[in-house]
């Protein structure tokens, strides 16, 4: 019988047999283990990656410093050329109908090298301010709204002038992204400080409206300014300190982003 | 929790996911992998690195109903490039029948008369397996062995139907030549 049943085992189908060798086959040591070394596996290359994803954080934020000096060594550059190169004097600005700090070359250069650091920066887009009185000044912000990337940049130029004084006009010329927020300060003729925050907004007709609130002395001023002018200054706000009366003024000039860029 | 639902919520983040997806499909991939590699260890490392491998890109995977094929792609693909990997690959083939000879029932010693006739078609089939060319043996392994569709397979291997179908036909010729003293 049992000799007969061996016979029996031996002798089947070959899809059967296929099927049972199939259906027999198993780890050396079991299921459980080989399933326990693959989830080890699994866990360890999961920990490897999140270490590797922390360092790609620490050098993209070495990265993002090194940008940082790039950007301030430029403005720095350009704010030391501008008067050689432009000839103007910042007063002329406002009737000259060009642009006095920053010269179509050095907006051109500056352009191209927001078009090749801004990869660094992630989502943070960068903003560049040079003003008159001897100062510049940065920073990353987060753009308010998507399709700030191809819209390229918004060349703004900021103008505080003191009611009454011929002398008292001063200039800031501002590179920033549309929608992008700036907070940055801006002197007075006279040494006072003027907080300003605005978002620069670009139309599909190419104009410009700026969103802005400006700050002096406790006073705030707050608004939106449409189709803001290209050749002539478009007023933002009056503030008051004393006696003495501020006139806050822009230009702005949508600029397309050009340049080659660097794969990052 | 059904697989394009685990695949979709390992790809959106959850952690718990994709050992769902591993529990799932480890012991197709590993019978796969040792039927094709004809040794144990090969077939370890071949399902742990698939699986691997499939973590690493399952981000890319589109059509999430089709999880166990992909992983079986990313298997053949493992043991396709290993076998021809040139020196290594004639090493590995010879270590892979070599290890036939040597393979006993994993469970244990095979202690009754049922085990041991199992145990000698076992290695019968592996050795047969071992002589076919590398496009036959996967055919063979995944359409007569696991039983799936020869449309799934040719998917899985990149070739038509019926290029499948005569592979498939010219492994059972294969399979009865060696396989003749166990077959009625």
């Amino acid at each position: 019988m049992t000799k007969s049943n061996d016979k029996h085992d031996q002798h089947r189908d070959i899809d059967e047999i296929l099927q049972e060798v199939y259906a027999n086959t198993q780890p050396p040591d079991s299921w459980p283990a080989l399933r326990e070394r693959i989830g080890a596996a699994v866990s360890d290359r999961r920990r490897r990656a999140r270490s590797e994803h922390r360092q790609i954080a620490f050098w993209r934020r070495a990265a993002l410093a090194m940008a940082a000096c790039l950007m301030v060594s430029i403005g720095l550059l350009l704010h030391r050329q501008a008067p050689r190169h432009s000839g103007d004097s910042p007063d002329a600005a406002g009737t000259a109908g060009g642009f006095a700090l920053l010269t179509q070359a050095q907006t051109d250069r500056l352009v191209q090298a927001f078009a090749q650091v801004r990869g660094l920066f992630a989502d943070q887009h960068p903003w560049l301010m040079i003003d008159s009185a001897g100062a510049s000044q940065m920073g990353l912000t987060l753009p308010q709204g998507p399709g700030h990337r191809e819209e390229g940049l918004v060349v703004l130029r900021l103008a505080v002038e003191e009611t009454g004084r011929e002398d008292g006009r001063r200039y800031a010329d501002l590179v920033v992204f549309p929608r992008q927020e700036v907070v940055c300060t801006l002197q007075t003729a006279a040494g006072s400080t003027i907080e300003l925050r605005l978002v620069p907004v670009l139309g599909k007709d190419g104009r410009v409206d700026i969103d802005f609130v400006a700050r002096l002395d406790g006073q705030t001023r707050e608004g939106r300014v449409t189709q803001v002018g290209r050749d002539a200054f478009s007023s933002l706000a009056q503030l008051r300190l004393g006696a003495s009366s501020f006139n806050l003024g822009a230009t702005a000039r949508p600029i397309p982003l050009s340049g080659a860029r660097i794969a990052l | 929790m059904t697989e394009p639902s685990a695949t979709r919520e390992h790809q959106t983040g959850d952690r718990q996911a994709f050992p769902a997806l591993v529990d799932r499909h480890y012991q197709s991939v590993y019978r796969l992998a040792y039927h094709y590699a004809g040794n144990h260890q090969d077939a370890g490392d071949i399902c742990q690195q698939t699986f691997l491998i499939a973590l690493e890109r399952i981000g890319s995977l589109r059509d999430r109903e089709r999880f166990e094929g992909w992983v079986l792609v990313i298997a053949s693909n493992l043991l396709r490039r290993r076998i021809r990997h040139a020196v290594h690959g004639r090493r590995w083939l010879r270590k892979g029948r070599r290890d036939i000879g040597r393979q006993a029932d994993p469970a244990g010693a095979a202690a009754s008369c049922g085990d041991a006739g199992r145990n000698e078609r076992a290695q019968a089939v592996r050795t047969a397996l071992q002589k076919m060319p590398e496009k036959m043996r996967l055919a063979a392994i995944l359409v007569l062995m696991e039983g799936r569709p020869q449309k799934d397979v040719a998917g899985i291997l990149n070739c038509s139907p019926a290029t499948i179908c005569r592979c498939v036909e010219a492994a059972k010729d294969l399979l009865r030549a060696d396989l003749r003293e166990f077959i009625d």
